[in-house]
């Protein structure tokens, strides 16, 4: 466009031939070319018109003047058109589409001047002129090899300074001309944006001057178009199919989801984020950056647990695909059990649950599996050190069904067996897991997931264990479209977590002792769109579950050990839920939930009845009660209330507060102060009650520089009750009466969590920071059930200041450099503070329990990414990554323990990754 | 058992883990307060003797241990108001003065004024069931962990199914032959620290018997059992380089029958004091016993007060009965001889005296005709570590009373 104007100012120059005459003509045309009736008018009188004739091909005109004036005339001809005309010299007539041309720059073009107040009360008597933005556009040479189409919109009208414009239109199928529903449509580099609706139509209130639209959706390739906005407008897409952009609509449809999510503490990780991050002996583990995340931390290296805004390690609830994961740690939480290459994404939900989930205290982990291609066979390789895995997506139904199958398994036996030491050589350490999920959608109104999952880890040290569990799990998701408003959802899922130690050495004392708790959860999720800003999800929910809580057979014939057999505990979660999303205006949202949750412990058992008022050990049991098979041993229940308000106080600042309650039916047993494969669930039954917690969160949250970088910082205080603790010594496997093992105390947390991300650019990445404080207090008027004089104490993962750098550096295409850093507050812990004689030994006597900390934790990683070249047609595409865990050689404790060896006290750290490790890993795909 | 293959485990994930390690680490450092509390030991039995019980305090991490603590009053009263009364016999032991044994379905009480006017007292116990010691076996074998040596079992049996948790203590006590003993000493002439005699010992110090009480808490039960019968318990494991049995060895094993109460304070002790694994830990703090302060119940009060049956039983054997024409395990210490002339280098010192007055044991001279090349400032009196030549450094040459031969 550029040029144009240039020519037009040679011609304002050179033509200065200054020519009065009248400009009055009679002339009558009918539907008649505009081309037609210029040349008409240039015969008339001395006029030149100059235009392009694509502007005005095949437009007819119609109309009849006598001695009208030349401008009128031009006016009715280009009254429905976009060509603007302007007149010079007299004698010659420039067209221009959409643009007008002034004859004086506007007032303020070089900057508005305010007429100062003179020192006299005299008051200079001024009218302001009106604004006027014209559209001056200039094209930019862009670099990119393919072409994007500049639209014009619109004519310029001089008298509208209208600052907001609509435009519309509709997205069709290239191929089809079907509309296409579900398009984004986003501004880039402005925070507009909507989505087509089921005909295809869209509508955007843009602002004058240059837009860059984007179209994106699942199955098209994305578009963009240049639309230079005059007035008023329609413009359609033809969109062409295609499966490239989903990362793409992904990473731009949540753009600004961090201030304009409605719910607090909402952390969502995506695989594509995590794939630069330095590796662990290899493995890329989407849970372990979560833990960089604030609010999200581990008790250490090599601990299988994660801790939540101050909540214990069974308080998280993790969904992979609907199902519950009881243990999601392989090798004691050095790695995730979820295969990184076949997970699509993870939702955290750590400050307010949705109402639909429920039956844990501090979080939801929502991971979802990709779905796989249905369109091309695709496979995808990876070989570390450690572990390898493969990945293969195969189409079942070209475009509606396919099949996505992970596996992964370690090589660790053959490193045990290599070993020199020979305790070693005949011990396994092994573990694997595979993944299956199949997608189909069956036509418009039905699309039917299902997922299967098996993880299983076997350890034998010796030559007389084993050591070994799994995870098992099915789900089933049918979503069925009701009408344009509400869709419903029916979830099937099982899970089965189960553990089993082989002991083979005594000659008489050898046994086979096992675990397994599992579960059955229906449940029925519809949501209704009452408008734009009304939307309901409902439902219920109804979960059984089963566990046998130990069972020990002799193992040989000679054995004297008494099989013992647990009787299997049942109990029954149900909840109904209602929860509704509120647009209250354009700044204010609201997210009310309510969800009734209904426990039930369920016979055949026996229960034991206590004496009240007293501590619960063997000589307090009054008797035993027997229930009957199905019988309600025992029911539990109440509201839960999950809200949660969004208020834009700008359109890139928010600020959120939530208020969240929740019951917890079902618990770990553990006596150790990380999570050990050994640990055991409980159901809540007569004895133990369920535990509660209230959450009261508030954040503000910013974006900057047009969402370069997202901000927030976010607070919350929970207290929780009936949170369970240990009497010192307790015996927890297998014990027949676990409830007099058990203390329930009441818990406090509170935190305040800040994180900065930067999403865009070569350098992206996010710093995290969290100070946090997490408290217990078993109190009781017993010595034995009272801890630390029944005051608050910190509790085993409380570790006030949490500091994580993530950061990632693009050098070229092919080349990034990444690093993570962290740093945490030791964790609290029971140091021995004095000695003492008891029957010729000398023994320790230790603090107050948590009074101590170990020494802080800090680690820098970092590595190296080299992508294989991108050429399209290449087979394979490859993909390598070197990365150094520890780079400091910093030797963190992991725990910190103390033993009387040969009648002295020596104290010890244990750290489990105390050099740096080094790791090479290549992947390929094709 | 459970937790030793957790250990061993540990092990293992620290290889494959390239480089996981334990090492020790200094936290006294960062200790500063410290209380010192009161240490209760009393075990009162079935059996009619003196009883005896032990009080102590809580010391620093980083100082010489001896703190008993006296001048306490310290009396038991049953449920029929009758008082047994102890007095201090050594610093911090305290004897009952008169004969008394616990009996069954009685309360008994503890109470204790220390001598800054503190009370304590304990919680009301009752006698546990008599459970007698069956057979007490001497095997040889390979332990578990592949080590041979000689395992001591204990065999018991309940009809009643009631006693379920056990405690066992033992004595060991051996006799010593120092291997290297000769029947000669050297005694330096009165005044001078260069002129000596070579004389027949006074004392013979060649066989001694020395006595050791165990020092661990050894915990057995029988709940996981059908019956309740402890069925070969490994008691006492003696690795077969051990010295103690090369010649006669004799064990007292005194298994006590223990209330749930009690079983579970020794084994969160036991627990909390021996090694853990890397991966889990027990959860360490105070382990509460049953005597408390009157005054304040948050006073740290340590040990307990218990009151249980107790049955012993001793057995002997010789290392020909196990090992009949092997060699003897390798004595305590290296016999090493040393040669220390009468006058040293310089005219000042006396070598030969320096390491009398250490301890050291005339073993032989040398014979001058003797071919051995002999320096100057060597000999001729051949010396020996004391332990080789004088058994009394590990042991009594006193034959105790009990002791058969």
């Amino acid at each position: 466009m550029r040029y144009i104007i240039t020519a037009i100012l040679v011609l304002t120059f050179f033509q200065s031939i200054s020519q009065n005459q009248e400009l009055e003509i009679s002339l009558s045309f009918e539907n008649t070319e505009i081309k037609e009736v210029l040349f008409q008018i240039e015969s008339k009188i001395n006029l030149k018109f100059y235009y392009v004739d694509a502007w005005i091909k095949n437009k007819k005109v119609t109309g009849s003047y006598i001695n009208a004036h030349v401008n009128k005339i031009l006016d009715d001809i280009f009254k429905d058109s976009n060509i603007n005309y302007y007149i010079f010299n007299e004698s010659k007539v420039v067209l221009t589409q959409n643009n007008r041309i002034y004859n004086a720059l506007p007032e303020g073009f070089f900057g508005l001047e305010v007429d100062t107040i003179s020192d006299s009360n005299e008051v200079v008597n001024k009218v302001v002129p009106q604004e006027i933005n014209p559209i001056f556009y200039n094209e930019e040479r862009t670099t990119s090899p393919e072409k994007v189409e500049v639209v014009r919109i619109g004519k310029e009208d001089q008298n509208n300074l209208s600052k907001v414009f609509k435009l519309s239109g509709v997205v069709k199928d290239d191929a089809t001309g079907e509309p296409i529903p579900n398009v984004a449509i986003i501004v880039k580099g402005k925070r507009v944006g909507t989505v087509t609706t089921k005909e295809g139509y869209y509508e955007l209130k843009l602002s004058p001057g240059l837009n860059i639209l984007e179209t994106s959706s699942l199955g098209t390739i994305s578009s963009q178009k240049k639309v230079i906005i005059y007035n008023n407008g329609f413009l359609d897409f033809d969109l062409k199919e295609g499966y490239e952009t989903l990362d793409v609509v992904l990473l731009e449809a949540d753009i600004d989801k961090n201030v304009k999510e409605t719910n607090t503490g909402v952390t969502k990780i995506e695989v594509k984020e995590i794939k630069n991050i330095p590796l662990v002996l290899g493995e890329r583990d989407i849970l372990q950056v979560a833990t960089t995340l604030p609010g999200i931390s581990k008790t250490g290296e090599g601990s299988s647990g994660y801790n939540v805004r101050g909540g214990k390690e069974d308080q998280n609830l993790i969904l992979l695909d609907n199902g519950v994961i009881y243990n999601p740690a392989h090798f004691f939480g050095i790695f995730s059990a979820l295969n990184p290459y076949t997970t699509g994404d993870v939702n955290i939900y750590k400050g307010n649950i949705p109402a639909e989930h429920g039956g844990r205290l501090s979080s939801v982990f929502e991971i979802s599996t990709k779905d796989a291609n249905t369109e091309n066979f695709a496979a995808e390789v990876s070989l570390g050190p450690v572990t390898s895995n493969i990945t293969v997506e195969v189409p079942i139904v070209k475009d509606k069904a396919g099949l996505i199958v992970g596996g992964r398994g370690t090589y660790s036996g053959w490193i045990l067996r290599s070993l020199d030491e020979e305790s070693l050589r005949k011990s396994e350490a092994s573990f694997y897991d595979v993944i299956a999920k199949y997608n189909h959608k069956i036509n418009d109104n039905n699309d039917i997931k299902a997922t299967a999952y098996y993880s299983r880890d076997a350890f034998s040290i010796t030559s007389d264990s084993l050591y070994s569990y799994s995870n098992r799990l099915f789900s089933f998701q049918w979503k069925h479209k009701l009408n344009d408003k509400s869709n419903a959802n029916l979830i099937l899922a099982n899970s089965e977590y189960k553990f089993d130690i082989e002991y083979d050495g005594d000659f008489n004392r050898n046994f086979d002792l096992g675990y397994k708790i599992s579960e059955t959860h229906l449940k029925l999720l519809f949501d209704y769109k009452l408008d734009n800003d009304v939307k309901f999800n409902y439902g219920i929910s109804g979960k059984l579950y089963g566990v046998n809580p130990g069972s020990i057979q002799p193992k040989g014939s000679n054995s004297i050990i008494d099989p013992l057999v647990l009787p299997e505990d049942r109990g029954l979660e149900t909840a109904a839920f209602l929860s509704g999303d509120f647009n209250l205006g354009d700044k204010f949202t609201i997210n009310a939930g309510l969800r009734y949750s209904w426990y039930a412990f369920l016979g055949e058992a026996s229960q034991n009845n206590y004496a009240e008022g007293v501590p619960k050990t063997e000589g307090t049991l009054l008797g035993t009660e027997h229930f009957g098979k199905n019988d309600v041993v025992k029911s539990y229940g109440g509201p839960e209330v999950r809200v949660s308000a969004r208020y834009f106080l700008t359109p890139e600042t928010s600020i959120k507060a939530s208020y969240n309650s929740t019951f917890q039916f079902i618990h770990t047993l553990s006596n150790n102060t990380t999570v050990s494969p050994t640990d055991t669930w409980k159901l809540s039954d007569l004895n133990i009650k369920p535990q509660e917690a209230n959450q009261y969160a508030f954040g503000v949250y910013q974006n900057l520089d047009d969402n370069t970088f997202e901000l927030s910082v976010e607070g919350y205080y929970k207290t929780s009750k009936n949170i369970l603790d240990y009497k010192v010594g307790a015996q927890l496997l297998l014990s027949e009466n676990i409830e007099t093992e058990i203390l329930q105390g009441e818990g406090k947390a509170y935190g305040v969590e800040f994180l900065l991300k930067k999403t865009k650019g070569k350098l992206n990445g996010w710093l995290g920071y969290t100070y946090s404080k997490s408290l217990i207090k078993l109190d009781s008027e017993f010595n034995d059930e009272r801890v630390n004089n029944g005051e608050y104490f910190a509790s085993n993962f409380d570790k006030p200041h949490d500091l994580s750098i993530v950061a990632n550096y693009k050098l070229t295409q092919r080349f990034s450099l990444s690093t993570n850093f962290s740093y945490q507050t030791g964790r609290p812990v029971t140091y021995p503070v004095g000695r003492y004689f008891f029957n010729n030994a000398e023994y320790v006597l230790y603090s107050d329990r948590n009074k101590f900390r170990i020494p802080d934790y800090y680690r820098l990683d970092i590595g190296v990414n080299i992508e294989g070249n991108h050429k399209i047609k290449k087979f394979t595409h490859s993909f390598w990554n070197f990365s150094i865990y520890n780079v400091l050689g910093r030797n963190n404790p992991y725990s910190v323990f103390f033993v009387t060896e040969s009648g002295e006290l020596k104290a010890y750290k244990s750290s489990i990754f105390s050099v740096p490790v080094p790791t090479l890993t290549f992947n390929f795909k094709f | 058992m459970l937790k030793k293959s957790i250990n061993i485990l540990s092990v293992l994930l620290s290889i494959i883990a390239v480089n996981g390690c334990v090492e020790t680490f200094d936290f006294e450092s960062e200790i500063e307060d410290f209380d010192s509390a009161l240490v209760i030991e009393a075990t009162i039995t079935n059996e009619l003797i003196f009883q005896e019980i032990s009080l102590s305090r809580t010391f620093q991490l980083d100082t010489i241990p001896s703190f008993p603590e006296s001048n306490a009053r310290v009396k038991i009263i049953d449920d029929h108001r009758n008082e047994f009364n102890f007095e201090e016999n050594e610093l911090g032991t305290y004897i009952s003065t008169k004969l008394f044994a616990a009996e069954p379905n009685r309360d008994y009480q503890l109470e204790i004024e220390t001598s800054n006017g503190r009370l304590y007292s304990s919680k009301m116990m009752q006698l546990t069931q008599a459970t007698n010691i069956e057979t007490l076996a001497v095997e040889r074998g390979i332990r578990d962990d592949g080590i041979e040596g000689v395992s001591i079992y204990v065999d018991s049996h309940d009809t009643t199914g009631n006693s379920k948790y056990y405690r066992y203590t033992y004595e060991e006590t051996y006799k010593i032959i120092a291997p290297s003993y000769s029947a000669y000493e050297i005694v330096f002439n009165e005044g001078s620290f260069v002129d000596y005699q070579i004389l027949l010992r006074s004392e013979p110090e060649q066989t001694c018997y020395n006595t050791v009480k165990s020092n661990r808490i050894i915990l057995n039960n029988t709940t996981n059992l059908a019956v309740d019968n402890v069925d070969h318990f490994l008691v006492r494991f003696i690795g077969r380089d051990n010295y103690i049995m090369s010649y006669r060895y004799s064990i007292l094993v005194k298994q006590y029958v223990q209330s749930f109460e009690a079983y579970s304070y020794y084994s969160t002790l036991k627990d909390l004091s021996e090694s853990e694994s890397l991966l889990s830990q027990n959860q360490p703090g105070i382990v509460i016993g049953n005597v408390f302060s009157k005054a304040n119940t948050n006073e740290k009060v340590l040990g307990y007060f218990e009151v249980s049956s107790v049955h012993k039983k001793r057995v002997y054997f010789n290392y020909d009965d196990l090992f009949s024409g092997e060699d003897l395990p390798p004595y305590a210490v290296g016999c090493d001889t040393y040669f220390a002339p009468a006058v040293g280098g310089e005219t000042t010192s006396h070598p030969l005296y320096d390491h009398i007055a250490a301890g050291f044991q005339y073993f032989e001279t040398y014979d001058s005709n003797f071919t051995f090349p002999i320096f100057p400032l060597e000999g001729p009196e051949v010396l020996i570590t004391r332990e080789c030549g004088d058994c009394t450094a590990l042991g009594s040459t006193d034959i105790p009373e009990f002791w058969i031969e």
